[in-house]
């Protein structure tokens, strides 16, 4: 052992034994193929699941309004990073994070720094997530997830669906009062919003029977409205009863009761969710 | 076997592999005499033990042999052995020293521009040898293995890229930091028999 050309000796003619006495074998060429084939779809599914995770995270957020609340300013941001849902995000963080622990093994990869492949990884997922929620997957998803139809990811869509959300409350308008109007909330609570000077407004008037998002700190049954906003059209707010349809003339259809011969809803006011 | 050793001179690693792959597994002997010195001195640098560095040699060659399949011969074989030798050296220094090398390394995040390295031009080639051998004993393990790759076993960035699996930039720059931190010692040490 001691002798180096003993020793180089020696190890080439103990692989060789090894390898005739079959000791040693080669891995087949289709174990290495296959190999990669695995790495690319993990790193595939793990991008797509990314994705699903961000257009859910969006609809979510836009379906509640939440999205649209930094337009009101320090206030909207405020809700909307209070609303943010930190769990699905940490989720996708792990699933990029895994994803370029796979792409890692890929040359063309590693040859870069990180940041390139974890931002061009981070841009997919964005855009595409934008994307996906400008298609009906997530509402037809909803929906299945509703009549039971979706086991694994349903209790995702009704627990992230319409979350109790502070500072930021829907319901349809009940009746006109002094300094505002009462809403009667999915919960089934009527409320009284307070107007006043510095509440941001819709720019039509508000009536009764419409759907509104408020943005506002409660006090018991009592809201201080700081912005008032036309709910999502595209959310179903009363899944029980057919949603009041805009209103044209006098002959307002009840919250309550639709009259018999009320249009069909259009297609995204279909969508049902629990509100246990 | 004379045979073959007379046509394996004229071979190169790339063609040599590509015979093995194909069945003419008595071509394996050929390769292990050319890298075993290489790798052997290679490992020497990271364990001290001689039966640790028998025992990780034949380790070594052994996955040469069983995944020679996935080597594509269109790429480069020193930096796949020397990936394999890394990949073996990370794993027998877990054993032994028990301790848990880093996962994520924040060199590898960012971009670097890479520098021209006038430590070679300034000293001799012997000269620069002489002083890594130094230098190595006080260099932290993340500088060591690029130093030693680098200016001993005279790869290039690119194939260092390839064998840590890291970008090229981030080899560069580590060279550098590597090479600035040889400087200091080297002073020093020069200093200390002045």
């Amino acid at each position: 052992m001691n002798n180096p050309e003993e020793n180089k000796q020696s190890l080439s003619e103990i692989m060789i034994s090894k390898i005739k006495t079959g000791e040693i074998k080669m891995k087949p060429k289709f174990y290495f193929v296959l190999k990669l084939l695995l790495l690319l779809l993990g790193v595939i599914v793990l991008t797509f699941l990314a994705l699903f995770l961000v257009s859910f995270i969006i609809f979510s957020l836009r379906v509640n309004g939440i999205l649209a609340s930094p337009k009101a300013g320090f206030w909207g941001f405020k809700i909307l990073f209070s609303s943010l849902p930190w769990v699905l995000i940490l989720g996708v963080i792990l699933l990029i994070a895994t994803s370029e622990l796979f792409a890692k093994h890929f040359p063309f990869i590693y040859r870069r720094p990180v940041l390139y492949s974890t931002l061009g990884i981070i841009l997919i997922v964005i855009l595409g997530g934008f994307i996906i929620d400008r298609t009906n997957l997530h509402q037809n998803l909803f929906s299945m997830a509703k009549r039971g139809e979706l086991r694994i990811v349903g209790p995702m869509y009704k627990d992230f669906g319409l979350p109790k959300l502070q500072n930021v409350h829907y319901g349809i308008v009940e009746e006109i009062t002094e300094d505002g109007f009462t809403i009667e909330t999915p919960r089934d609570e009527e409320i009284a919003i307070i107007i006043s000077s510095n509440t941001k407004l819709p720019d039509n008037e508000i009536e009764q029977g419409e759907a509104l998002l408020i943005l506002g700190k409660r006090t018991n049954h009592t809201v201080k409205a700081y912005e008032v906003r036309p709910a999502n059209k595209d959310f179903d707010f009363f899944p029980d009863r057919a949603r009041p349809m805009p209103q044209i003339n006098e002959n307002l259809p009840s919250v309550n009761q639709p009259p018999d011969n009320s249009p069909a809803p259009p297609n995204g006011y279909q969508l049902q969710i629990d509100f246990e | 076997m004379d045979q073959i050793s007379d046509g394996v001179e004229m071979k190169n690693d790339e063609e040599i592999a590509r015979l093995i792959q194909s069945g003419r597994v008595e071509f394996f002997d050929a390769l292990v005499k050319r890298y075993e010195v290489k790798i052997s001195r290679y490992a020497r640098k990271f364990l001290s033990d001689k039966d640790d560095i028998g025992d990780v040699l034949q380790d070594i060659f052994i996955k040469v042999y069983t995944n020679i399949k996935s080597f594509d011969a269109n790429r480069k074989f020193s930096s796949w052995i020397y990936r394999i030798a890394h990949n073996e050296l990370v794993n027998a220094l877990k054993k032994r020293k028990n301790k848990i090398l880093p996962l994520i390394d924040l060199d590898i995040f960012l971009p670097y521009n890479i520098s021209k390295d006038d430590f070679n031009k300034n000293n001799d080639q012997q000269d620069v040898k002489k002083i890594v051998e130094e230098c190595l004993g006080q260099l932290t393990e993340k500088y060591k293995e690029i130093i030693i790759l680098y200016y001993l076993e005279e790869l290039s960035y690119k194939e260092i890229a390839d064998i840590l699996q890291i970008p090229v930039s981030t080899a560069g720059i580590r060279i550098k930091r590597g090479r600035e931190m040889m400087q200091s010692i080297h002073k020093n040490i020069k200093h200390k028999y002045e």
